[in-house]
């Protein structure tokens, strides 16, 4: 029995987004932000009271050259903006990096949940990571797995060999972490697992896209 | 036995077929940006006797089954469980409930409901979504209904019983 769902990838949670900045060693802090059109704008006109164009909540935090602003665009869900301080030849490169690694630092955490609820429940349970993806193998004998792989916005999570409604309890975190109730996309009704209830066994559909 | 009702009507968008449905009055989820707030209270004035319910229900022979919505269906699970029984074996029926599956499984009476009918879409609604089907199990309890009805789209139908107009189906996609 497996169970594998695809959703776009998005930051959700300001706790989570507070242990990201902690597990990459930055001090973060929570500051209201504005957005300014150009340079111009901002070093000038902002010079002189000017707020700029938008203002957002944004958890807020420096590496090196870099800040980096987790801008609160909607009820739960934020938007990373990395602008540089000075301008630098590798710019696009580093940031892209930066990004990069604040998101797997983010996925990091919803993990880390995985394995709490995990150890909770008192299952053994080891994580292997490689470039674009994570599996948390568990049970007794390690005879079950969960891998996370993310690509181009994207998440996809799989359970293998979990019975029962286990693997939906055990992704509902990472899902919460990861992903935006809007950002689901739905064509059919597919089978997620089978559910015995007393003498009968019940079909369990959801909305798959 | 008596059982609160907000509206009954004659459906072709409230399941598969021609459908005979069932709104019950009193919710106690009452989830934000619900769209039937209406049918929340509970106000056992609009009860019916669910004898004379099953008996509208099996007088009417073109009907293909019933839906029960709401209000909240399994809030009346014992007298849902006896109206299910009363009601021709011929006919399908469909639950739409806002408890959970880890919610219904820990209550003898809402487990007793669901086995007792063919299909039920489980789960709380939540305006953020796109469909108020979004987020929602579907429960497929016989095989007896087919789960593509199910898929969410739009569709409204306006429904004449006893001069009584009501709008039902899904209005627009927030």
């Amino acid at each position: 029995m497996s169970h594998c769902t695809k959703f776009d990838f998005k930051y959700t949670s300001e706790e989570a987004i507070v242990k990201a900045f902690r597990k990459l060693d930055i001090k973060c802090s929570t500051e209201l932000v504005s957005e300014f059109k150009s340079e111009f704008s901002k070093q000038v006109l902002g010079k002189l009271g000017f707020l700029g164009n938008k203002q957002y909540r944004a958890i807020c935090g420096i590496i090196g050259k870099y800040n980096i602003f987790l801008c609160k665009i909607g009820e739960n869900d934020y938007e990373l903006f990395i602008e540089r301080s000075v301008v630098g030849l590798n710019d696009n490169e580093e940031m892209k990096k930066l990004s990069d690694d604040f998101q797997r630092a983010y996925i990091e955490v919803a993990i880390d949940e995985i394995v709490k609820k995990l150890d909770k429940g008192n299952m053994p349970s080891k994580v292997e990571s490689s470039k674009n993806k994570y599996t948390v193998i568990f049970g007794s004998s390690y005879e079950y797995s969960l891998i996370i792989s993310f690509e181009e916005g994207k998440i996809t999570e799989e359970v293998i060999g979990v019975k029962g409604d286990f693997c939906t309890k055990l992704t509902e975190d990472i899902e919460n972490i990861l992903s935006h109730p809007t950002s689901e996309l739905v064509t059919e009704w597919k089978q997620e697992y089978n559910m015995q209830i007393e003498d009968q066994k019940i079909q369990v559909l959801s909305l798959s896209f | 036995m008596l059982l609160p009702t907000n509206n009954i009507c004659y459906s072709t968008v409230n399941g598969p077929g021609y459908r005979f449905v069932l709104w019950v009055q009193g919710c106690k989820l009452n989830c934000s940006g619900c769209f039937n707030p209406e049918t929340h209270s509970y106000n056992s004035e609009t009860s019916k006797d669910i004898k004379n319910i099953a008996s509208e229900i099996n007088s009417n022979s073109l009907i293909e089954g019933v839906t029960i919505s709401g209000g909240e269906p399994l809030d009346y699970a014992i007298e849902l469980i006896e109206l299910i029984k009363m009601i021709k074996p011929g006919l399908t029926s469909v639950i739409f409930t806002g408890y959970t599956i880890k919610e219904i499984v820990k209550d003898v009476n809402k487990v007793k409901l669901i086995k007792s009918v063919d299909m039920v879409l489980a789960g709380r609604y939540n305006k953020k979504f796109e469909h108020p089907y979004l987020g929602k199990k579907l429960l497929n309890i016989t095989g007896r209904v087919d789960s593509s009805y199910f898929l969410p789209k739009t569709s409204i139908e306006y429904s004449i019983n006893l001069n009584k107009v009501t709008k039902t189906g899904i209005f627009k996609i927030q």
